[in-house]
């Protein structure tokens, strides 16, 4: 439980240093459909969570569904944690 | 066939009322028909190049879907789809690379060669491009893709896929489709439901007034100042170049609203292309509502790939260790960036003004990336409330203007000629009255005006849908009066205001039919 509080506390942060504090990430659950972080952003959000829990996203995982929420991400990192152990 | 045809509006009339009437289960074998009797208008030769994409994408979707269903692991499978995958893309590519850009690439060899006094000519290609050809051979490739990355399973009808790369409407000008969005589309059964007629319509009403109203009047003028450019001062110059930015837009909307309008006759919804782009307060904002279907797919099958690469992960760490801030970061992107507005640019057409203005593009996209930080940092120190109208304002302005000099660019007869253009359209002085020179440049008086005027309703047409009000919906819940009153304007102003041609006078028109 801790590591995920952990783990969805750092996604936020680093959404909030990459796309800006002037939105409540954390109940957005269209950020792509609605366009509210663009192709720059996202590619700098993604970066950082890569080295952050050290997984490898690929261009395959560039789906809206993985990256919509803060939910989606993680789950997202967890299931490449898990697949890339 | 052009859209602004009177043939290619009983094509049309014809198509959807036999549309409607052939048994549902047929429909898109009638639209597979009409789609190639369309595209054979343009010559038989064409057919060639474009049942080539068809049947090799087609065929190259099918392979990797049986490579992946029979392959017991997923990374040999891969390694295959990716060969086959690449034969697609080279062959394809191929084509349009040669087709569109041979001639130009043998006449600059020529010169270069030129330059050392070794006397190169190579042969040219004489060939009309085959119609649509940069438009569905993105869009196979986007599907090729697709498939490759499991988006979706392989299509296993060779006509119902050839539907998807010809279907009529959109074979001229785009949009470039995707094939989940509108593959399902083309199979599913419609049923005459008055709303799409009507819609659809009234769609394309719009498109011809924005394209014959609007473009084609401003294009007279753009012409002959563009064709003649030494001969305006830079009031003038200025003039020009604002409404060929206006002249392109309302052109390139206009037809996709006349492709989008007949589709939508049709019940069959294609993506939209433009979402009034020159509101965007920067340029890469311009470019997430201009031509959308073609930055979209840079930005999945471009863009999103190099950033997402190893190589691209091993930059970003390397950039973040030892360059560090803003730009240690952003490193990464700004090769993707740098290619991908290259590639926007050429894609226009074979030209050293498209490729310059690719680069333009790319370097004020990357510079802008690098100066936000300090850009923040002033906008703090002079306390400026970027949420205010006034920095909105300011934003559009800032970023028509560098649009205006980018399309000058890629319009302009050549390069020195964009740049003398562009330089000479800072200083506003010339000779005699202000009157005079405005109605020297092809257009009088009353046609400025009518210019003014249309281009006003379009400019309020494009704020009320930026407030979110979708226009044709709120047309219809007003009363029978208004309604009519609204659609009538729209028809008179086409018929009497229309640009039919060049050299053509709006007041001809009335007395040719007498």
């Amino acid at each position: 439980m801790h590591k995920e509080e952990t783990m969805r506390d750092k996604i936020l942060e680093i959404i909030n240093e990459n796309a800006g504090t002037d939105r409540d990430w954390e109940n957005q659950d269209r950020m792509i459909d609605d366009e509210l972080i663009d192709s720059f952003d996202v590619v700098a959000i993604i970066s950082d969570l890569a080295d952050e829990f050290d997984v490898e996203i690929t261009v395959d995982d560039m789906i809206p569904e993985n990256f919509n929420s803060v939910d989606a991400m993680e789950n997202l990192i967890q299931r490449l944690q898990e697949e890339q152990e | 066939m052009s859209f602004v045809s009177v043939g290619f509006l009983i094509f049309l009339a014809v198509v959807i009322f036999l549309y409607y009437c052939v048994p549902k289960k047929f429909q898109w074998l009638f639209l597979l028909a009409g789609s190639y009797a369309f595209y054979l208008s343009g010559g038989l030769y064409m057919l060639f190049f474009i049942l080539l994409t068809t049947v090799t994408v087609f065929c190259g979707g099918l392979w990797m879907q049986r490579i992946k269903d029979r392959s017991k692991s997923k990374k040999a499978a891969k390694k295959i789809n990716k060969r086959i995958l690449l034969g697609e893309v080279f062959l394809n590519f191929g084509i349009l690379l040669l087709l569109k850009y041979y001639n130009f690439a043998a006449v600059n060899i020529g010169s270069f060669f030129g330059l050392f006094h070794y006397d190169v000519s190579l042969p040219l290609i004489n060939m009309v491009l085959p119609l649509g050809i940069s438009f569905y051979t993105f869009q196979a490739i986007g599907y090729s893709i697709d498939v490759y990355r499991d988006k979706y399973k392989a299509e296993t009808s060779l006509p119902r896929f050839a539907l998807f790369i010809s279907f009529f409407p959109q074979i001229i000008q785009g949009p470039i489709s995707r094939y989940d969005q509108l593959g399902p589309q083309l199979k599913e059964k419609h049923y005459f439901q008055y709303e799409n007629l009507t819609f659809g319509l009234q769609l394309m009403l719009w498109g011809y007034f924005k394209k014959m109203v609007i473009a084609d009047r401003a294009g007279v003028l753009v012409s002959q100042v563009f064709s003649g450019y030494e001969q305006y001062d830079g009031l003038q110059t200025f003039v020009a170049m604002v409404l060929y930015a206006i002249q392109i837009y309302a052109d390139f909307s206009g037809g996709i609203d006349m492709t989008r309008g007949a589709a939508q006759m049709m019940g069959i919804d294609l993506v939209d292309n433009f979402r009034r782009p020159y509101f965007a307060t920067s340029v890469a904002e311009y470019w997430r509502r201009w031509h959308m279907s073609l930055t979209n797919w840079m930005r999945d099958y471009i863009f999103f790939p190099i950033t997402l690469s190893k190589r691209s992960a091993k930059i970003g760490k390397w950039g973040k260790k030892h360059i560090g801030g803003t730009i240690g970061k952003q490193l990464p992107a700004y090769l993707p960036t740098f290619v991908t507005f290259t590639l926007i640019g050429i894609w226009h057409g074979a030209g050293w003004g498209f490729i310059v203005y690719g680069l333009y593009n790319s370097c004020v996209i990357i510079l802008g990336m690098m100066f936000t930080p300090v850009f923040k940092r002033m906008k703090t120190g002079l306390h400026i409330n970027e949420k205010s109208n006034g920095w909105m304002v300011w934003g559009i302005l800032r970023t028509f203007l560098i649009m205006v000099y980018g399309k000058t660019i890629s319009r302009a007869e050549s390069l020195p000629a964009a740049f003398s253009m562009i330089r000479k359209s800072v200083f506003w002085f010339g000779d005699g009255s202000l009157l005079h020179r405005l109605t020297s440049m092809g257009l009088n008086g009353a046609n400025l005006i009518l210019l003014l005027l249309a281009t006003g309703v379009f400019i309020i047409a494009s704020v009320i849908q930026e407030k979110g009000i979708e226009i044709r919906p709120a047309i219809a819940g007003k009363p029978l009066p208004v309604r009519w009153a609204a659609y009538l304007a729209l028809i008179i102003s086409i018929i009497i205001f229309g640009v039919y041609g060049e050299g053509y006078s709006a007041s001809e028109f009335v007395y040719r039919n007498y």
